[in-house]
């Protein structure tokens, strides 16, 4: 290491010392030894990727950060009725003991989905939700699933006569979001959607619940929207606390910062050199970068399929139409601010043939229980995602849209074991174990 | 700062236009140390600036951040010049800008608007360059049927 960087590496020591101790009285210790003699630039590197920093804010739900709206919202998320059968909820696939993933290949819900369930862990810091980003909010994502046949197969109409009927939910409903329009809200079938995608939205071929919805009045389809958004907003005020930092990775780097040995053990000699093959050789830090180990963009990794042959998923060219879109993302009506930051990301999006078959970046963060991973649960286990990107055996469609700077690595036995120790050493402290759970009623907070 | 280096290349235009296959220009090159961590508000960045394909215009664009923060959204000025007289160019239909990755062969999927400002330059708001490596920016005009570009790399690193 050179002189700049032990000193960068120092100077928190070396304040800390002078402001405990007076001017110049101790010689600053040398720097901690490390298992893998880091560059300068790995140590830049490595300081960027900790600690996680604060939940970035979300100003179009301006219930997000509240303590009744998330304790709501947790309800909810456990809450089986809000599906056709009475038997899904959200823990259904987003399971808290599997790492809110259910272990599946692919997803299923009232029917078998079309990708694998992605864990929610720390996923507020995501600017785009879902593998393909069609929702540019928790909130925005936390609705889709209610209405989509293959999940939860509900509608927006009965969600609300839920809420509205449950004297627990509407009373914590009401001193978050304050009274629900009953008199829009009475008089209507309980099952009422609009069309979506390709549905018909009237005519015999339409179904029941969109004709139904279609005959409602303006302030009838106006009052159901705002309960059901407002439910999204509450759903997303519990899962910005789904958030796991401090992992052993982290006290590595705090030893690095504070020059302490003893935090610089936290990460063993094996998960030393695993990070320093994921900062170097591996590169793996190109799209999973910052402390949430994930660009938050969408790339196409030439994975190959659970179907065999060529990709068939548009992924991202999708996503981004849907986003862009529905009348529920940052820049729409039911946002709390629509000219915003957020407004602007998703009013500027381009739709363009590059995001075919792009998937979300995902976290590395809390890997633990959360196999099989990628977007249709493709691999087994981690290991078979390392040796994927060691050898690119089974990729699809080279030389299309796919990422042009992906090589094989040509990982040595070793080299996958050392990476998957450092992948190991990502995962964080334990969450409350009150967050994993249906709230009890009294705990609702009225 | 000094946690990382954002070295600016600042490249001539390659061509563009007329089904012309681009050609690499010379490089005025400026390297400066910058972070990658929370930019300084209101602190404009370096100048660049590059003559398009064609020589039309020269386009100079300034990131209205010091440093380009890595995976944020940063604002930039842009202002389009006569080469010869310096004075301001205006013989464009359509103006844009984009930011793109060579060798990633993608970009920010991002259409960033232009807006006029009083003293004559415009300004992007929503500009994001989400990986570390080189980047481009493409200033492109279309004037009818004839398109020029000017290209300007940028490297962001750690």
């Amino acid at each position: 290491m050179s002189l700049q960087g032990v000193l960068g590496r120092l100077a928190p020591a070396l304040l800390a010392a002078a402001a405990a101790c007076g001017p110049a009285q101790e010689e600053a210790a040398p720097p901690v030894e490390t298992a893998v003699p880091f560059s300068d630039e790995q140590v830049r590197r490595i300081m960027q990727m900790s600690p996680l920093p604060p939940l970035p804010p979300d100003a179009t739900n301006r219930h997000a950060d509240d303590p009744l709206a998330a304790r709501l919202g947790q309800a909810l998320f456990f809450d089986e009725r809000l599906s056709a059968d009475g038997s899904v909820s959200c823990a259904t696939c987003h399971d808290p003991a599997r790492g809110f993933t259910d272990g599946k290949q692919l997803a299923l819900g009232q029917q078998v989905g079309n990708r694998h369930t992605p864990t929610l862990w720390n996923v507020a810091h995501h600017r785009w939700l879902t593998w393909d980003g069609r929702a540019d909010s928790l909130w925005m994502q936390a609705l889709d699933p209610i209405e989509d046949p293959r999940e939860m197969g509900t509608t927006r109409g009965k969600l609300v006569r839920v809420i509205a009927g449950d004297p627990e939910l509407r009373g914590s409903y009401e001193a978050v979001f304050g009274p629900m329009d009953v008199a829009a809200l009475r008089d209507r079938p309980d099952d009422v959607r609009p069309a979506r995608g390709r549905e018909a939205a009237t005519g015999p071929s339409a179904p029941e619940a969109v004709r139904a919805w279609g005959d409602l009045g303006d302030d009838q389809r106006a009052a159901i929207d705002r309960v059901f958004v407002h439910a999204g907003k509450a759903m997303a005020a519990y899962q910005r606390l789904l958030v796991r930092g401090d992992a052993p990775f982290d006290r590595f780097v705090e030893g690095l910062r504070e020059n302490d040995a003893e935090k610089v053990k936290s990460l063993s000699p094996e998960a030393q050199r695993g990070l320093a093959m994921f900062i170097g050789k591996a590169n793996c830090v190109l799209c999973h970068s910052g402390p949430n180990f994930s660009d938050g963009e969408f790339h196409n990794n030439a994975l190959p399929t659970l179907h065999g042959g060529e990709a068939r998923d548009p992924g991202r060219f999708d996503g981004a139409k849907v986003v862009a879109a529905s009348p529920f993302n940052a820049a729409g009506p039911h946002s709390d601010q629509p000219d915003g930051p957020a407004a602007l990301r998703v009013r500027q999006l381009r739709q363009s043939s590059e995001a075919w078959g792009e998937f979300r970046t995902p976290s590395l963060r809390n890997l633990g229980h959360r196999a099989p991973f990628m977007h249709q649960g493709q691999f087994e286990d981690i290991e078979a995602v390392i040796e994927f990107y060691s050898e690119l055996e089974g990729a699809t469609g080279r030389g299309h849209h796919q990422e042009q700077v992906l090589v094989p690595l040509r990982l040595t036995v070793g080299e996958k074991r050392d990476l998957g120790a450092f992948l190991a050493a990502l995962e964080g402290e334990q969450a409350d174990p009150g967050l994993l759970a249906a709230p009890s009623q009294s705990a609702l907070g009225r | 700062m000094r946690n990382s280096l954002v070295t600016m290349l600042a490249l001539s235009a390659l061509g563009c236009g007329s089904g012309e296959v681009p050609a690499a220009g010379d490089a005025g090159v400026t390297e400066r140390i910058s972070a990658g961590s929370a930019p300084a508000e209101e602190t404009r960045g370096e100048t660049l600036e590059a003559r398009s394909s064609g020589g039309a215009f020269l386009a100079r664009v300034t990131p209205l951040v010091d440093p380009i923060p890595m995976n944020e959204a940063f604002s930039v000025s842009l202002t389009l010049t006569d080469p010869e007289t310096g004075t301001p160019f205006t013989d464009y239909d359509e103006v844009s800008i984009d930011a793109r990755m060579p060798a990633h062969k993608h970009g920010m999927l991002r259409d960033v608007g232009l807006t006029p400002q009083d003293d004559g330059s415009m300004r992007a708001d929503g500009l994001l360059l989400h990986m570390y490596g080189h980047w481009e920016f493409h200033v492109d005009i279309r004037k009818g049927a004839r398109f020029e570009r000017a290209q300007i790399s940028v490297r962001l690193q750690y």
